[in-house]
């Protein structure tokens, strides 16, 4: 559905709103009872009134009901639809309940909503809102107040419960992403889905009962496709919310066991992998359908009372956009399928043995295998994961290898090889995508799109020449001078921009891909020798090679310690070693800057090999200085047990 | 999905804190978003950024480690190729950078100090 975006609408605070509201209600109300008190009008409310107007301001609208008898109550609400003050006052005081009511169930389920979830809530609200209108004045065209009053009154419901909803999704989502289970948090928003899935059921079940009795067929179905859209969006959460919860009791979805966990784990997600998929799409695809039929239900609808205006226009344009999203999602799937197919095919299971030769973790998901696929370069994968990766991506993850898994489909339908509804991501800089599209129709074009890395920045240049390669490799050691031309050169060759190499030599990580630097380590092994090594091109070195040596034994026997259980151990751990870093890299700067200023002015213009040596001396100097207090440090952590002590150790 | 995201998200977290690289710390720093982390990057040494330490935010998709991170410093950045405000690359800087070294490093320095508060 296209999202109507509403940016600002001067929408009063809330206070404010339900006091005006509040007033306006009071002030229809009085008139009201004032109204119906005058002789002409039919009845005698004397007592009523008097007591009305002392306590008016102070009553509820709970309890002022309850102040009327059913036949006095009735004389008031026909009085009131009357009268054109007294019915606004009357509507605005509803829908003020409506937003108290809200307020409640944010306060009580929910919480502070998140700027996303206001996002959501808004956009939903206005499209809403622009729809609905369409669709009453449009659509059903309707003429005497009641019935527009039916139907403000039915939508207000509906609209709030769809709103509810998918304020329960988007938590629901918010909180699934927490390594930490709240409790509370997650047994109020069950809660609050629970209530709002049983009002829409018994909305559903009214809707049905009504529309079986009565005459107005066709208003009904509307109103049960609505009922029916809200009820699979309810269930889409619920669902998705046993399977997290299911996840969770069995120990999957708590990752602190995650990183060592073994065993069942594996093939219990890889059960759960496909219907997890056949889950989403299975109700994605409903929700579609089902909202097509009834935006084509509505054009039948207007179409057979002969009344064309912009609304049927507005309904054709929905209805085209709905179709299209479907249509992609069937594209999708079968891409889903294509790729699945072609993976058991070509791909055979892994043997016992070679799960035993490799290492046994999936370098997707870095959890154990105990199954896995393997592919022509014998790099193993969990099926799940494999399948996952070749829908967006047709190389193998851990060396690149084409797979060549765009010739798969000889069988398949040429538009779906377009490059267009699958373009291939570029997660990797040296990614190639060839398209030949004479290969399926003469006329179509035959092309290559080569994807540089773009995620840090948004576009690199191509390179057209060598000579040009050349000139950005001078340009970009020109900035570095410290690294060589060649090695700048390769990496070039493989990021071709000159911005994508530069973030690569300030990332210092200009053998890695880059958009894996800070996370991608493969081995546990594998990050500090990348660090020692690029340490070793520039001449700075803290540590001698003894205390590195000294430093990896620690790092080793505190390797289970250093990494708590507790999310509050690891958050205050994290700052404790941010405040560290931060401190030594002050201290380092004021040493050097002291030192600078110690060897005169004319340092400062000194060459560069010069700086070096100066940094050599400076970095000995650091060492013998620094060493003491990070063993002190270091010890300190050995010996004390408790972990939420040795945060604050690291701290002080 | 995003509970495989969570749990390759925890086992490298784990991984950088017991085995962090050089002059980069990065993890979530409020645990109820885990697909937020905030990370320090220290300037790499020999260049005009060295010894600063420079703050990025990291965001994980939902299906990491389909889809990347995006990374964004939330230090002022004054770089070449580091945008300031949405507008792709930062043109001033690469201007200065090309047209007057000098005045570059000088500024970049001031950045480098005023990442490390001591400015
Ligand atoms: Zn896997
Ligand atoms: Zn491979």
């Amino acid at each position: 559905m296209p999202i109507i975006i509403i940016d600002r609408l001067p929408l009063p605070n809330f206070k404010t709103y339900v006091a005006l509201s509040v007033g306006l209600f009071s002030i229809a109300l009085y008139h009201g009872l004032n109204a119906t008190n005058d002789p002409g009008w039919k009845s005698s409310l004397l007592e009523a009134t008097k007591d009305m107007n002392n306590s008016l301001p102070l009553l509820s609208n709970a309890s002022r009901n309850e102040y009327f008898s059913e036949s006095k109550f009735r004389e008031l609400v026909l009085y009131m639809l009357e009268d054109s003050l007294c019915f606004w006052g009357f509507i605005n005081g509803a829908y003020c309940f409506l937003v108290v009511l809200a307020k409640c169930i944010q306060l009580i389920f929910v919480g502070d909503l998140r700027s996303i979830e206001v996002q959501h809530l808004k956009d939903k609200f206005y499209t809403f809102v622009f729809y609905k209108f369409i669709f009453i004045f449009g659509i059903i065209n309707v003429q005497f107040i009641d019935e527009v009053l039916f139907w403000l009154i039915w939508f207000s419901i509906i609209g709030f419960l769809q709103l509810v909803s998918q304020l329960c999704r988007d938590r629901f989502e918010y909180l699934s992403q927490s390594p930490v289970f709240l409790k509370w948090n997650h047994s109020y928003l069950i809660a609050l889905l629970g209530i709002v899935s049983s009002i829409s059921c018994s909305l559903f079940v009214t809707c049905l009962g009504a529309g079986a009795t009565s005459n107005g067929y066709s208003a009904f179905t509307f109103m049960i496709a609505e009922c029916v859209l809200l009820i699979l969006k309810l269930s889409h959460t619920i669902i998705r919310y046993c399977f997290y919860l299911y996840d969770t009791w069995t120990g999957l979805a708590t990752p602190s066991g995650a990183a060592g966990a073994s065993g069942p784990s594996e093939s219990l997600w890889k059960r759960r992998g496909p219907a997890a998929y056949y889950v989403e799409f299975g109700f994605d695809l409903a929700g579609l359908v089902i909202e097509s039929v009834h935006y084509a239900h509505m054009l039948v609808w207007v179409w057979a009372n002969m009344f064309l205006s912009v609304a049927s226009f507005m309904i054709c344009m929905q209805l085209k956009v709905l179709y299209q999203e479907i249509m992609l999602k069937l594209e999708k799937h079968k891409k889903y399928r294509r790729v699945l197919e072609f993976m058991e095919k070509n791909y055979p299971k892994a043997t016992a043995q070679d799960l035993a030769e490799n290492s046994d973790k999936c370098p997707i998901c870095w959890e154990v295998m105990e199954s896995a696929r393997k592919l022509p370069c014998s790099h193993l994968f969990h099926s799940v994961c494999l399948q996952s990766w070749l829908e967006q991506d047709t190389s193998c993850p851990t060396c690149r290898l084409s797979l060549n898994i765009h010739n798969m489909g000889s069988s398949t339908s040429p538009d779906s090889m377009d490059p267009d509804l699958n373009p291939p991501r570029g997660r990797q800089p040296n990614h190639f995508f060839h398209f030949d599209g004479s290969r399926y129709i003469s006329w179509l074009p035959s092309f290559s799109v080569e994807v540089t890395h773009g995620q840090f920045i948004r576009t690199g240049e191509l390179i057209r020449d060598t000579s040009q390669l050349d000139s950005m490799a001078r340009q970009v050691q020109q900035m570095f001078p410290h690294f060589p031309v060649s090695v700048i050169t390769e990496d070039l060759h493989t990021t071709r921009s000159i911005e994508l190499t530069i973030e690569n030599i300030l990332d210092g990580t200009l053998v890695l891909p880059p958009q894996l630097v800070i996370i991608d380590d493969e081995t546990p092994g594998t990050s500090n020798t990348e660090g020692s090594s690029s340490n070793e091109n520039s001449s700075t070195r803290l540590n001698t090679e003894n205390q590195e040596v000294d430093d990896q034994e620690l790092v080793e026997q505190n390797i289970e310690e250093k990494f708590s259980k507790s999310s509050e151990d690891r958050e205050k751990i994290l700052s404790c070693r941010r405040d560290r870093l931060l401190r030594e890299a002050r201290r380092k700067y004021l040493d050097k800057l002291a030192a600078s200023n110690s060897q005169g002015n004319s340092a400062s213009q000194a060459g560069k090999s010069d700086l070096a040596d100066k940094s050599d001396n400076l970095s000995e100097n650091l060492a013998n200085k620094s060493s003491p207090e990070s063993l002190a440090n270091r010890s300190d952590s050995e010996t004390s047990s408790s972990e939420l002590n040795r945060g604050d150790q690291i701290e002080c | 999905m995003a509970g495989s995201a969570l749990r390759r998200l925890m086992a490298e977290y784990k991984q950088l804190t017991i085995n962090p690289p050089e002059g980069i710390i990065a993890g979530p720093v409020n645990e109820e978003n885990f697909f937020e982390w905030e990370a320090l990057i220290t300037g790499p040494e020999g260049t005009c950024f060295e010894g600063g330490v420079f703050p990025a935010k990291l965001t994980f998709p939902s299906d990491y480690p389909l889809s990347p991170p995006k990374m964004q410093f939330t230090c002022d950045m004054f770089h070449p190729n580091k945008p300031n405000d949405e507008s792709g690359a930062n043109v001033d800087a690469a201007k200065m950078w090309r047209e007057d070294r000098e005045e570059f490093n000088k500024k970049a320095n001031k950045l480098v100090r005023r990442t490390l508060g001591l400015d």
